[in-house]
């Protein structure tokens, strides 16, 4: 299993004004997609999760990650592409967005690769993507990566991780 | 020898704070048509211990105005002064101004001494105009004639005294100068004419302003006078001491007006305080009554540079203020520590992992065969309690009384019920709740600016209340309790209550789309929609449509929540619910459907196992009868969508209690929320114990029935429910319920 | 070693105290009133009594009083450190038999000179 930590640099760099960026690169299903290296804490195997009552099947649950609760979304449930197993291969990528950290499954993690703006062209509209989450496609040595904005996808109303303003 | 005293004025600041404190508090609750003796001395006193603490440390600037401050609340004690709301009202803008001045200070910044001056004449004035019982007016200013400040009148040096209105407080140009006092034999001076040829050569010196002379015994003269020269004090008396014996010169540094300016000094001596000598001995000890010994002779003076007492100075070169330039070298206060809070945060994480891995090892221990398990029974007993206790302490290091914040709302309600022309009456209570270091922090902020919404907003006029029937006074009441796992704050009163056609109205204008038809619980919380304010007319107070909005997101961010109840003509409740971000509770660990959560002990009051017979159910709501009550039966399978089938993944219970108390069919929990009561379905009680409360706010937000989380002796994460909301949701449909009671 | 009871009400007045008091090699005994001080003073032998006027539960002259009425502390010196410098509050004293009186703020070396003088070590 690979495993990493990294040291968080500059979370606040421009990603519209940067030279060279460094991207994570994943699968679900038969793609692959990219989001920014600043935003990951770590990457680890999938532990059993305690059920959330009343919520989307994509999120799984939380885990007790060194003392703290995190919760864990399945992508794969998300966006209804690849197989929602559970075994000892299964990959959770843990965020940090924001202040919070969020833990998310995806098939499995490819890696990590840096990325010139002029290498990224703006999204066509996905069909289980609204545009606003995408930051662009990238075409590095032949594949086709889709880059996630993964802050503000995970940060909107449609996750329903954060509690919304007004409600009570 | 040097001593350095600079690094006791940070306890003396610390002090003095606490006495403004007392003061304030006090002041408030003084009963101004009757006071009684006990409040007005411990006020005489909280003054008097600054100032006494003020004049030790050398801060001058203070000692004038503590001395006027002391001197009208002295009267007051002694009723000689009528206490008055204006006067009290005053005494609180002085105890304001002090401490802002205590806090420049210590700050070793300049203090604003024309603030401080213009108070202490609005003390004076209102210590004159107050009316004054009769028996003996101001004993301030007839004490001291002939005292060296006395003499000084004559001069261009004024007094403050707490009679002449004509003194002027302002700081005009002052000089330098010197009171000086001084034993000579009376032989040699038989005459005034001798005194002035001596204060000839003196002048020599500087300008002699003022003297005056009187004989001590049959011996010796003393003579005092004010030279106004720009030397070094010991320059002086080393010019003195051919004239007179060292030890009989005493000279005082102080400042005086120059010519023509006619302002006093601000903390110019007030008569009863400049008299005689600052260091002196009495008679000597000896029995008989002889004073002999010149050592020991009456009034001897020790001379020096003293630093200045009564007659102040606003030099900043005098050494008082040199004092407290250094004033702020480290200083620990013996009772306590000033830790840096991440240390402790570090302290009770790794106490948070110490207690987990604790109960894996109990939990560990319990598997194995009983013959090892009596060799580590005892050593994991001890240590699993010397975890808890440890837990406890380091969590407790945290925690702090909501006193820390109710305690600036009398005043704040006094302060503004007056500026607002309102009556109001505050209660308070449980102000001994704890809570979290950060969370007391964060929560001052909202809490004060909800107090001062429903005064402003709230609470009407005396005359719109009686118009309404209702009494003058409003009644405003600030709450803290525990409750379900977390904390309840709530501010309420008996005002007019939310205006529903005006917040819709302003909701529409600020581009939300609201009609008639949304309910109040869907209406009220659109007050905390950023710009919104509803007053007619914004008030410096609390309507600058900033405040609710900021109310809403400081609760937020310490994953709490708000919520508004609000009925027209009745009042308002404003309710603050924080999580416990940091803490301890016991719990009751239970299973439902395979799933382990905990449920806080203190709303237990029983777990039975009723026959089929005592459960009815009435319209659709299954109730269970105890004793005369029926109590409605809530089940978490169906409020959470559990399977049904306890789940395969049935994993032992946390500290190996998995046989504790074991597993029935029919089993209920009785759930007490302040006496409403609900029963909750469960299949298996595993144990008791005391879990450490984790935020699921923190990643996550805030689920409908759970108050938090925790990690199990299997590193497992379990919910702890909220009792509140789940006793709440099974009386939500007990309508009939009555009913069932009575039929 | 001389041994000094310092008596006030001010904890940091208290602390400054022992701190100029054993810097010069004194021994003190700290109490935060009167009422301290004289029970104090009744268990210990004191060489000389510095105690602050106005205090709770008893102040300084009425210690001074008390003091005086103690065979033990008829000579002992007894020395008043105020704010205050009333002559009607300084008559109070010496006719309570204080030995000499002391107008904070006090200069450390002044106040060493005068306990000195006081003890007759000069």
């Amino acid at each position: 299993m690979q495993s990493f930590n990294r040291q968080h640099s500059d979370n606040k760099l421009d990603r519209k004004l940067v030279i060279l960026q460094e991207f994570l690169t994943f699968r679900l299903g038969d793609e692959e997609y990219a989001i920014d290296i600043l935003k990951v804490q770590e990457i680890r195997g999938y532990d059993a999760v305690t059920k959330i009552a009343n919520t989307p099947m994509f999120i799984k649950g939380v885990i007790n990650l060194r003392g703290i609760i995190v919760p864990i979304i399945d992508m794969r449930i998300k966006f209804n592409l690849g197989e929602a197993v559970y075994n000892e291969f299964t990959v959770v990528i843990v965020l940090n967005i924001g202040r919070r950290v969020i833990g998310v499954v995806v098939d499995s993690v490819s890696d990590v690769i840096s990325l010139a703006p002029d290498a990224i062209s703006p999204a066509p509209a996905f069909a289980q993507f609204d545009t606003k989450f995408l930051l662009g496609l990238a075409n590095s040595d032949g594949r086709l990566l889709i880059l996630l904005d993964i802050e503000r996808f995970m940060s909107s109303s449609e996750m329903a991780l954060v509690d919304d303003a007004g409600t009570s | 020898m040097a001593l350095d005293l600079s690094r006791f004025a940070k306890a003396f600041f610390e002090e003095a704070q606490e006495h403004l404190y007392s003061l304030e508090s006090l002041l408030i609750a003084v009963n101004i048509h009757a006071p009684d003796d006990e409040t007005l001395n411990a006020i005489f006193r909280a003054v008097h211990s600054v100032k006494g603490g003020a004049a030790a440390f050398g801060f001058t600037s203070l000692i004038g105005f503590t001395h006027e401050f002391e001197s009208i609340l002295d009267r007051v004690r002694k009723r000689q002064l009528t206490l008055s709301k204006r006067l009290v009202d005053l005494c609180l803008s002085a105890s304001d101004i002090m401490r802002r001045h205590l806090a420049v200070l210590e700050q070793n910044q300049a203090p604003d001494l024309a603030e401080l001056a213009a108070m202490q004449t609005a003390l004076l004035d209102t210590a004159n105009s107050a009316p004054q019982t009769p028996t003996q007016s101001a004993t301030q200013t007839s004490s001291s004639a002939g005292s060296m400040a006395g003499a000084s009148t004559k001069s261009s040096t004024t007094q403050i005294t707490g009679g002449d209105k004509a003194n002027t407080l302002e700081i005009g140009n002052t000089e330098p100068a010197f009171h000086v006092a001084m034993r000579l034999p009376i032989n040699d001076y038989p005459h005034e004419a001798a005194i002035e040829e001596l204060l000839a050569d003196i002048h020599g010196l500087g300008r002699c302003v003022s003297h005056e002379s009187e004989s001590v015994d049959q011996s010796q003269l003393e003579l005092r006078f004010v030279l106004v020269a720009d030397i070094d004090a010991d320059e002086l008396r080393e010019s003195l001491e051919f004239l007179a014996p060292a030890d009989s010169i005493f000279i005082q540094p102080t400042m005086v007006a120059a010519p023509g300016a006619g302002s006093a000094s601000l903390s110019a001596p007030p008569e009863s305080e400049a008299d005689e000598s600052a260091y002196e001995f009495f008679a000597p000890l000896d029995e008989s009554d002889e004073a002999t010994s010149s050592e020991m002779s009456p009034n001897l003076a020790l001379g020096g540079p003293f630093q200045p007492v009564a007659g102040g100075s606003i030099n900043a070169d005098s050494p008082a203020s040199e004092q407290s330039d250094i004033a702020l070298a480290s200083l620990v206060d013996a009772s306590s520590i000033r830790v840096n809070v991440a240390k402790v945060d570090q302290l009770i994480n790794l106490v948070g992992e110490l207690v987990i891995a604790e109960a894996m090892l109990t939990e560990a221990a319990s598997v194995l065969a009983e013959t090892d398990k009596t060799h580590l029974s005892y050593a994991l007993s001890q240590l699993q309690r010397n975890t808890r206790e440890l837990q406890e302490s380091v969590l407790a290091i945290r925690m702090l009384p909501i006193s820390f914040v109710f305690s600036r709302l009398p005043r704040l309600t006094r302060d503004l019920a007056d500026r607002l022309g309102k009556e109001v009456f505050l209660e308070i209570h449980g102000e001994d709740t704890e809570l979290d270091k950060s969370v007391i922090e964060k929560i001052a902020d909202p809490l004060t600016h909800l107090v001062r919404n429903a005064l402003d907003h709230g609470i009407e006029s005396p005359e719109e209340r009686m118009r309404n029937g209702k009494p003058r006074a409003g009644c405003l009441s600030v709450r803290a309790g525990h409750q379900g796992g977390g904390i309840l704050l709530s501010v309420a009163d008996d005002g007019a209550g939310l205006n529903r056609d005006r917040i819709v109205a302003k909701a529409n204008e600020l581009g939300l789309q609201v009609t008639d038809k949304w309910s109040d619980d869907e209406i009220w919380p659109l007050i905390f929609t950023p710009g919104f304010s509803t007053a007619e007319s914004v008030s410096d107070v609390s309507g600058r449509g900033v405040g609710m909005d900021v109310v809403w997101q400081n609760v937020h961010a310490l994953g709490g929540n708000v919520d508004v109840a609000s009925r027209q003509g009745e009042g308002t409740i404003i309710t603050i619910r924080l999580p416990l971000t940091l803490a301890i509770l016991d719990g009751m660990s239970i299973k439902v459907s395979g799933e382990t959560y905990i449920l806080p002990l203190a709303h237990i009051s029983q777990s039975l196992q009723p026959t089929m017979d005592a459960i009815k159910t009435v319209n659709k709501q299954e109730v269970v009868q105890l004793r005369d009550e029926y109590i409605p039966i809530t089940s978490l399978k169906d409020l959470f969508n559990l399977a049904d089938a306890p789940a395969e993944n049935n994993h032992r219970g946390i500290n190996g209690q998995t046989d504790a108390i074991g597993k029935a069919d029919n089993l209920l929990v009785v759930l007490d929320i302040d006496g409403k009561r609900a029963a909750l379905r469960v299949d298996e009680l595993l144990g008791q114990h005391q879990v450490v409360l984790k935020s699921i706010e923190a990643n996550y937000r805030r689920v409908k029935g759970l108050s938090g989380a925790t990690i199990m002796g299997d590193g497992r994460v379990a919910f702890i429910l909220d009792a509140a909301y789940l006793v709440g949701v099974a009386h939500t449909v007990d309508t009939d319920l009555a009913a069932a009671q009575y039929g | 070693m001389k041994t000094i009871l310092t008596v006030d009400d001010s904890p940091s007045i208290r602390q400054m105290l022992a701190y100029v008091l054993s810097s010069s090699g004194y021994n003190v005994i700290e109490a935060a009133d009167g009422e301290e001080g004289l029970a104090l003073a009744k268990a210990n032998t004191v060489d000389l009594v510095l105690t602050d006027h106005n205090m709770p539960k008893m102040d300084g002259v009425t210690l001074t009083r008390a003091l005086r009425a103690l065979p033990a502390y008829r000579k002992v010196p007894i020395m008043m450190l105020s704010t205050e410098s009333s002559p009607t509050l300084k008559q109070a004293g010496r006719d309570a038999g204080a030995t000499g009186w002391m107008v904070k703020p006090f200069d450390p070396d002044k106040l060493l000179e005068m306990l000195k003088k006081a003890l007759g070590t000069t």
